[in-house]
């Protein structure tokens, strides 16, 4: 068991260091194109300094906002978030104001916020919409809607909030490209999908049926208010979703395709002039890569791209999806990125769906590795949560560590014995052959006064054990199978739980 | 045997820090070291058939334009500035004479503004040049001969398609 439990960290572990590997090599990649197709000077860190920054303020702003999304929303009712809607609802008509009383205030309708002297192009603001704001509302809508037993009345102002909140994002992103909003309303469907799988699929007061249902209606929703928010449907949908010249692009890429070399470059390639003007400055990272090392480097891409998708899926740590609690702002990032992936891989062919491979491109990849960096932070706590549960298994007879002995001289921190609990306790335990620094936790149980031990030093790593109090004297704890150990341990573990993780539901009574 | 080597390495490194913090150090050193090699090597192989290099022969031989021309207009360009207008160029001469405008910025594939700052103009008999707005000023990327616009293509703008001036 504890084998299986070390194999499965190291694995998690193992994830991380290669999906860190493989982004690192897709940016090596973007860093070679720019150099050699792109004009301009593109110096050799420049992209992964960007990313480096990227990663490391988001780090930050998660680890500085995680208070936020760990603790009980304030939103807790359906009713509490459908009141949210009808404020964020006033806040946007009160936007609209400004924006047609000023020049200096935008949020509808430029492509750029502008917020008096700030101006932040939507492009940057949109996938912090689509993967933190947007999954982080749905997360507080549908946990309320479950604490109600997803009731009638709790699901019609749960659907206020959901359209509210789906209405906002139309509305901010509407003068962005129809690609941008075809992919938008793909993600919020999948993030609708996500928190109906972690949270209604497993309550028995809701049917399967009717929750796959709703999925499909709000799709349909989503595709019949598409002409609402796209303003150019040109004659076909390759004129709606590309918007350019479709035949001019497809030509380029017929002509690489037609004659790359498996290795290397083509003489073909080398001498076309067409092709030379094709890819310069062209953000197609895949066809460069087919100009310069052939069909084999291309497959080798790909083939990083697939483990790329598994990596993230592994990551991601499906099944602990129903127990972590920012797991949906986690799924909807790998989302994005398996999104880019694939449909990024068959747009390079000539597949109608415009949208730039991951970590490639010079803004769209600092998005990028923000997403990645979200959902290495969620394996993070992915493994916190694997820990937890494994906790029972980190419980060791005292006399382990601490040889065994009739009874165990302990000092608190000011060196006096240890004979109550106040808060946090650090002490010092002498075993047979040295002093353990261990912290120290008390219960109670059937009039009998126990602790746990939590060492402090590394051969003990997260091992912790349990002495008993008695007659003013630390012993081995006696009679100490069954139920009174079974509960010390569930106490133990109730006590340190995660953040990260999911609260026991609290259903609100009839 | 391996994973003995491996447990009483890291069981080294965790009882010393400065040793941990050196051996971070050497890594980052070596990773960074790598990072630039690797691209400097491969850059190397590409010096005669990367795209730019193989874009700078390719209009040195079709020679579509004269180097009269440049030569001629060199000095002027050097003393031209640009003014910026919400999305709009004008471009001065040296005495602040308006010798285009209002220019246009080059837009990408998904509609958004370039902030490459490559914009189009044309001068006043009508032929379109292509320049960019840089920290230091304007540079003109294309003196303006050209009698049609370059077409816009996924991407940034090329030139697609340029007829000679005369």
């Amino acid at each position: 068991m504890s084998g299986s439990k070390e194999i499965q960290k190291e694995t998690t572990v193992r994830n991380m260091i290669c999906g860190v590997l493989l982004v690192l090599g897709l940016i090596w990649l973007n860093t070679f194109v720019h150099q050699n197709s792109y004009e301009g000077t593109w110096g050799s860190c420049s992209f992964l300094k960007t990313a480096l920054l990227a990663a490391f303020f988001t780090g930050i702003i998660y680890w500085s906002l995680s208070e936020l999304f760990f603790e009980s929303p304030i939103r807790d009712s359906t009713k509490l978030c459908a009141v949210g809607t009808a404020i964020s609802g006033v806040l946007m008509l009160v936007a609209m104001l400004l924006e047609l009383g000023t020049d200096s205030f935008s949020l509808y309708g430029e492509s750029e916020i502008v917020l008096w002297w700030i101006s932040i192009p939507k492009k940057y603001a949109y996938d912090v919409w689509a993967i933190i704001w947007f999954p982080y509302n749905i997360n507080v809508i549908f946990k309320a809607m479950r604490k109600e037993k997803f009731k009638a009345e709790s699901i019609f102002f749960g659907c206020i909030a959901v359209f509210g909140i789906t209405l906002e994002g139309i509305l901010i992103f509407r003068p962005m490209a129809n690609i941008w909003l075809v992919d938008l309303m793909m993600l919020n469907t999948a993030t609708l999908a996500l928190a109906i799988w972690k949270y209604a699929l497993s309550e028995k007061y809701v049917r399967k049926e009717n929750a796959i249902a709703v999925v499909i209606l709000y799709a349909m929703m989503r595709i019949a208010l598409l002409p609402l928010q796209c303003n150019n449907w040109g004659e076909k949908f390759i004129t709606f979703i590309y918007g350019g010249d479709w035949s001019e692009l497809i030509s380029g890429i017929n002509e690489i395709v037609a004659h790359a070399s498996f290795f290397g470059t083509s003489n073909y390639l080398l001498n076309s002039e067409f092709v030379h003007n094709w890819l310069a400055n062209r953000n197609k990272n895949l066809l460069q890569l087919l100009f310069y090392g052939g069909w084999a480097s291309v497959i080798i891409l790909i083939l990083l791209f697939v483990c790329f998708l598994v990596i993230l899926v592994k990551l991601l740590g499906v099944k602990n999806g129903r127990k972590h609690k920012n797991w949906l702002i986690f799924a909807t990032a790998a989302v994005m990125l398996s999104v880019r992936t694939v449909f990024g891989v068959l747009y390079s062919f000539g597949i109608p769906y415009p949208i730039v491979l991951p970590f490639q491109g010079s803004s769209g990849s600092i998005m990028d590795v923000m997403a990645f960096t979200l959902i290495l932070l969620g394996a993070l706590e992915n493994r916190m949560i694997h820990r937890f549960y494994h906790m029972d298994t980190a419980f060791i007879p005292a006399e382990e560590l601490l040889g065994f002995q009739d009874n165990y001289i302990i000092l608190d921190e000011y060196e006096n014995p240890y004979e109550e609990e106040i808060f946090e306790d650090e002490v010092d335990i002498t075993g047979a052959n040295s002093a353990i620094h261990c912290t120290a936790e008390w219960y109670t149980s059937h009039g009998r006064e126990f602790c746990v031990f939590i060492p402090h030093f590394d051969e003990a790593y997260k091992k912790r054990f349990v002495l008993e109090y008695v007659d003013r004297k630390w012993v081995l704890p006696i009679d100490w199978e069954g139920s009174i150990q079974k509960e010390i341990y569930e106490r133990h573990m109730c006590c340190n739980k995660p953040n990260c993780m999911e609260d026991e539901v609290e259903y609100t009574d009839d | 045997m391996i994973k003995k080597i491996t447990t009483n390495i890291s069981r080294i490194i965790n009882e010393n820090v400065w040793l941990a913090v050196a051996i971070v150090i050497i890594l980052i050193a070596v990773g960074v070291h790598g990072w630039k090699w690797s691209l400097h090597a491969a850059g190397m192989n590409r010096t005669d058939d990367s795209i730019n290099a193989l874009l700078k022969a390719d209009f040195q031989n079709a020679d579509v334009i004269s180097a009269d021309i440049l030569v001629d207009t060199a000095d002027w360009y050097k003393k031209l500035f640009i003014e910026i207008y919400h999305d709009q160029t004008y471009v001065f001469d040296a005495e602040g004479e308006s010798v285009f405008g209002s220019g246009q910025y080059i837009y990408d594939d998904l509609g958004c503004f370039n902030y490459s700052k490559v914009f189009r103009y044309a001068n006043g008999k009508g032929f379109i040049g292509y320049g960019k707005v840089g920290d230091n000023g304007i540079t003109i990327l294309y003196p303006d001969v050209f009698t049609q616009p370059s077409k816009m293509l996924d991407g940034s703008s090329f030139i697609y398609s340029v007829l000679r001036l005369d």
